[in-house]
Formats: structure tokens, C-alpha cells, sequence
């Protein structure tokens, strides 16, 4: 018999309780262990899913972050040029405007310089002129010099046109028959006394004629009355030179630009003359260039003049 | 050094004491020893587990064999959930295969190779069958099993039933048995060499032995449990979905 009944009943009973035993001592044991693991690992890697999102978060941020910072470099860079463009030319105009403004003081200046010198120059030359002319006719001035301008005075009165010698009679009506012959030196006894009785004769018997002595007049007599004058002085020459050796000044502070214009355009003329030399000898040597590009070559030369 | 004549075929035959009907023989002693090593090993093995990355030697080998067979169990069973057959299906592979493993050691005989030893645990497949069967699906529901595809089966299956249940006791016994002898009878024809690679033959056998058993009876079990295969497919199905579902939500 291969079968022993009670041993079968035994392993049965022997099994049941290894199964018991095995249960509490190893399966439970063991899955509990590989749950509690698996468990575990499961929450590291959800840990670890979070942990990279938030640092994916993070980094999304950074890079926003990043990217906002590098526009705002760049538009702050691009701010600070624009800003520094600005400030250059306005430094640029404001030294422009100074340097101007400092050019046309300088050339005021120069001009108003100029003016006072050549204001001075003029009248010093006149008066100097004046002087000069005064001093030779005084050293001049004799008896029969004396005399002769007294003659001519009196011939002028005589010569004195019908409507000249009316106004002057009716001054003289005006001032009370009172008139005063100016001269520029002592007439002397014997000429007043002539003086005085060609005037009786030309204008009326009654009139009082007074004498004065004006160096001014240097070499001439004047005869007054209530504002009217008849006369002749060398003074009026002098005068009328001292006038124009003025004008001769006046014009040549006028001309003084004028000059600096020719000098210019000579210049201009000479180095078109020149390019044009060079350009005939520049077609003499390749033969082929017709003298009309030398024309031209004179016309840029004279336009770069320009522009300098 | 044997316990065993030649003329013993099973180790019951090897009785220590008698009294009566009761009596100690070398199957139940090899049996006693076989447990208390596996109820040793174990206490000393998850006395310190660790359910950190790092673990003993002793914890992987366990962590291994446990996780092999839950796998297994779950692919047998059509996806069932391990957990409550691991004990039962489990102990029947660890206690074969080690009784049979440990034929290494001279003067052991493999409890395995007594009969009495593979019906008992024959006897056990066959009861913890409808014990699953009712569990898992109610009286009724189990019962329905036995008129599966019509009334005129009931015979066949039980027949089936019982039959199925002698041939896993005498397919393990025969195994295990023969693989002994052949050992024992070339050992006397040729000492040296040969009986070695048949004594490691009888390793391997003794292991697939214990595989075979273990995963039929879980076939027999899952049968009874398993739910018809129309119910299995929808089950399958509505279980993918869920499966799919959650991972959508993960």
C-alpha cells in the first residue's frame, strides 16, 4: 500500500500549518516590505515629478525673467545712445551758436574797430589838413593878400545878384540897420572905413557896420545879418577838403570787403588758369582728352573752391 | 547510509515509531525538518526588513521568489488579483521544490516522493479549489460551474474534477520518486560520474515538479474563480479602461 492514510491526514495537518506560518512569517512580512518600498519610491518619484516641475517653473521663470532683462538692457542701452545722440548735438549746436555768436562778436568788433579807426584816421586827417591849410595862408597872409580878399569880397558884393542883395536888405531891414563884417584877420582902419562906405552904397546910408576879428574864417570876411551871411573864407575851402578827404576815407572802409571779394575770385581765376594748364597738359599727354575736359575740370575745381 | 532499501518505494515505508495506527515515519520527519527550515529561514531573513533601496542578500532572495510567484499567479489567474492565493499556491511551490532541492544532501529522502505526502497535498488543491471558488463568486456561482456549457456535463466535470486531482498527486509522486530510484539503480551500475549529472537531472526535475504543481493547482483554482469568459473579456476590458483612465488622471 502506497498510501498511509495517517500520513496523509499528518501532511495535510503539516501543510495547513506551514502555510499558516509562512503567511505571517514571510508573505506578509515580504509584501508589506516590497508595498512599504514601493510606496515609498512612488512618493520619491512624485516628490521628484513635483520637485522638476517647480524647478521646470522655475526655470520658465528664470528664462522670462532673463529674456525680460535682456530687452530691457537693450532698450535701455539703445535709450542711453538715443540720450547721448541728443546731448552731442545739442552740445554740438550750443558750441556751433557760441562759436557764431563769438565770430560775429569778433567780426562786430573788428568792424566797429575798423569804423572808429578809420573815424579817427578821418577826422584827424581833415582836421590835420585843415591845420595845415590854415598855417601855410597864415604864414601867407601879407598886406597885399589882405587887401586882395578884402577885393574880392567887395567885388562879390557888387557882383551880388538883385535877389540875393534884396533878402539880405530885407535882413538887414529886419535887424535894425545893424550888420557885422567877420574877418579872419584885422582889417584895419583904412579898409573898414572902405568897407563900410561900399556897403552904405549897396544897401542904405544908415546902417551901422560893426567889426570882428574870427580866426576862424582865417583868410575871409563874412558879412552878417539877422541869420544871413554873405562872405567868402578860406575856411569854406577848407572845410569842403576836409569833407572830401572824409568821403575818400568813407569809401575806402566801404571797398575794403569789396577788395577781399576780388582777391578771392583772382584766386579763383588763377587756380582755374592752373587746373586748366594741367588739364591741356594732361591731354597733350594722353592725346585723347579734348581741351573742353579741361574746361570742366577748371569748373570742379572753381565748385570745390565753392564748398571749401 | 540510506534509510531507504531499494525495495522501499516511498519513505513511509522508513517508520521510526508505531503505536497503532499512528506512527512516525521519514516522510513526516524530512517533512518537519523541510518546514522548520523554510519557518526559520524566513524569521531570520524578515526579522530587520528594509523598505529602503537598500537590503539584504537574504530579503532580495525573498523579495525575488515572492514577487516571481505573485507575478505568475497573476498571470495564470487572468489578471486576479495575487494577494489571497499567494500563501496557499505559494507554500505548495516553496515546500516541493525545497523538499526536492534538498535531495543534495546525502541520507534525505524528499518527502515529495511518498505518495501519501502528494495526495495530501493533492487532497488540499482539491478542497482549497471550491473554498476560491465559493469565496470569490458565492455557492450558487461556483455550483453553475459544474453545468458549464450544459446540465449534461456535471458528470464530466466531476469526474474531471477528482481525476485531475489523482493525476496531480501521482504525477509529483511519480516524478520524484522515479528520479530517486533512477539515481539509487545507477549508482549501482555506474559508481562514479554518471549519478551526479543524474542526481543535478533531479534537481531541475524536482524544481519544474514543484512549478508544474504549483501553477495547477492555480489553474484549477483560477478556473473555479475566474469569471465566465464573456464576463472575463468585459471584466478585462473595463479593467483596461479603468487602467487607462487612471493613468490619464496621473
Amino acid at each position: 500500500m502506497l498510501i498511509d492514510w495517517f500520513t496523509v491526514i499528518a501532511q495535510i495537518v503539516n501543510f495547513l500549518i506551514l502555510v499558516g506560518l509562512l503567511k505571517y512569517f514571510l508573505y506578509d512580512r515580504i509584501l508589506s516590505a516590497m508595498d512599504a518600498r514601493e510606496e515609498k519610491i512612488r512618493h520619491r518619484l512624485e516628490e521628484a515629478d513635483s520637485k522638476r516641475e517647480a524647478a521646470e517653473e522655475l526655470r520658465r521663470e528664470l528664462e522670462e525673467k532673463k529674456a525680460e532683462m535682456e530687452r530691457r538692457r537693450g532698450e535701455m542701452i539703445q535709450e542711453a545712445r538715443e540720450a547721448a545722440d541728443q546731448r552731442r548735438r545739442e552740445w554740438m549746436d550750443a558750441a556751433r551758436e557760441a562759436a557764431e555768436s563769438a565770430r560775429d562778436e569778433w567780426s562786430a568788433a573788428l568792424a566797429r574797430r575798423r569804423e572808429g579807426f578809420l573815424r579817427k584816421m578821418r577826422e584827424l586827417s581833415a582836421d590835420q589838413v585843415r591845420r595845415i591849410g590854415e598855417k601855410a595862408f597864415r604864414d601867407l597872409a601879407e598886406t597885399e593878400v589882405e587887401d586882395q580878399a578884402v577885393k574880392v569880397f567887395l567885388d562879390r558884393l557888387k557882383k551880388m545878384d538883385a535877389e540875393g542883395r534884396d533878402r539880405f536888405a530885407s535882413a538887414l531891414a529886419e535887424s535894425g540897420k545893424e550888420t557885422t563884417v567877420v574877418s579872419g584877420f584885422s582889417l584895419g582902419a583904412d579898409r573898414q572905413e572902405r568897407t563900410s562906405s561900399r556897403l552904405r552904397e549897396a544897401f542904405d546910408e544908415d546902417i551901422n557896420v560893426a567889426y570882428e576879428v574870427s580866426p576862424e574864417l582865417i583868410f575871409g570876411i563874412e558879412l552878417r545879418a539877422r541869420g544871413h551871411k554873405i562872405g567868402w573864407s578860406m575856411a569854406g575851402y577848407l572845410a569842403e577838403m576836409s569833407e572830401r578827404v572824409s568821403e575818400a576815407f568813407e569809401g575806402e572802409s566801404r571797398k575794403a570787403p569789396e577788395v577781399k571779394e576780388t582777391e578771392a575770385s583772382d584766386e579763383l581765376k588763377a587756380e582755374a588758369e592752373a587746373s586748366r594748364t594741367t588739364g591741356e597738359a594732361r591731354s597733350r599727354d594722353g592725346g585723347s582728352d579734348s581741351a573742353s575736359s579741361g574746361a570742366g575740370g577748371a569748373d570742379e575745381a572753381r565748385k570745390e573752391k565753392r564748398n571749401e | 547510509m540510506n534509510l531507504m532499501d531499494m525495495k522501499d518505494i516511498t519513505p513511509d515505508a522508513v517508520i521510526f515509531w508505531q503505536w497503532g495506527f499512528v506512527n512516525i515515519n521519514a516522510t513526516l520527519v524530512f517533512t518537519w525538518a523541510v518546514m522548520f527550515l523554510m519557518v526559520f529561514g524566513s524569521i531570520l531573513i524578515t526579522r530587520r526588513l528594509s523598505s529602503d533601496t537598500r537590503l539584504s542578500r537574504g530579503q532580495n532572495l525573498l523579495e525575488v521568489v515572492v514577487g516571481g510567484m505573485r507575478k505568475q499567479i497573476r498571470e495564470v489567474s487572468g489578471g486576479q488579483r495575487p494577494r489571497p492565493y499567494l500563501p496557499f499556491i505559494g507554500t505548495l511551490f516553496l515546500f516541493i521544490a525545497v523538499s526536492n532541492l534538498l535531495i543534495i544532501i546525502p541520507g534525505y529522502e524528499s518527502p515529495a516522493a511518498s505518495l501519501s505526502t502528494t495526495a495530501a497535498l493533492a487532497i488540499c488543491v482539491f478542497v482549497a479549489v471550491p473554498v476560491f471558488g465559493i469565496l470569490k463568486k458565492g455557492l450558487g456561482g461556483y455550483l453553475k460551474l459544474y453545468i458549464q456549457p450544459t446540465i449534461f456535463m456535471l458528470p464530466f466535470n466531476i469526474v474531471g474534477e477528482l481525476s485531475r486531482t489523482l493525476a496531480l498527486a501521482v504525477r509529483l509522486f511519480g516524478n520524484v520518486m522515479s528520479g530517486g530510484k533512477i539515481v539509487a539503480i545507477l549508482l549501482a551500475i555506474v559508481p562514479f560520474i554518471f549519478p551526479v549529472v543524474m542526481q543535478a537531472l533531479g534537481l531541475l526535475t524536482g524544481l519544474i515538479q514543484a512549478y508544474i504543481f504549483a501553477i495547477l493547482a492555480m489553474v484549477y483554482i483560477a478556473s473555479a474563480t475566474r469569471a465566465h469568459d464573456r464576463e472575463a473579456r468585459d471584466q478585462r476590458t473595463a479593467d483596461a479602461r479603468k487602467r487607462q483612465s487612471e493613468k490619464g488622471e496621473n
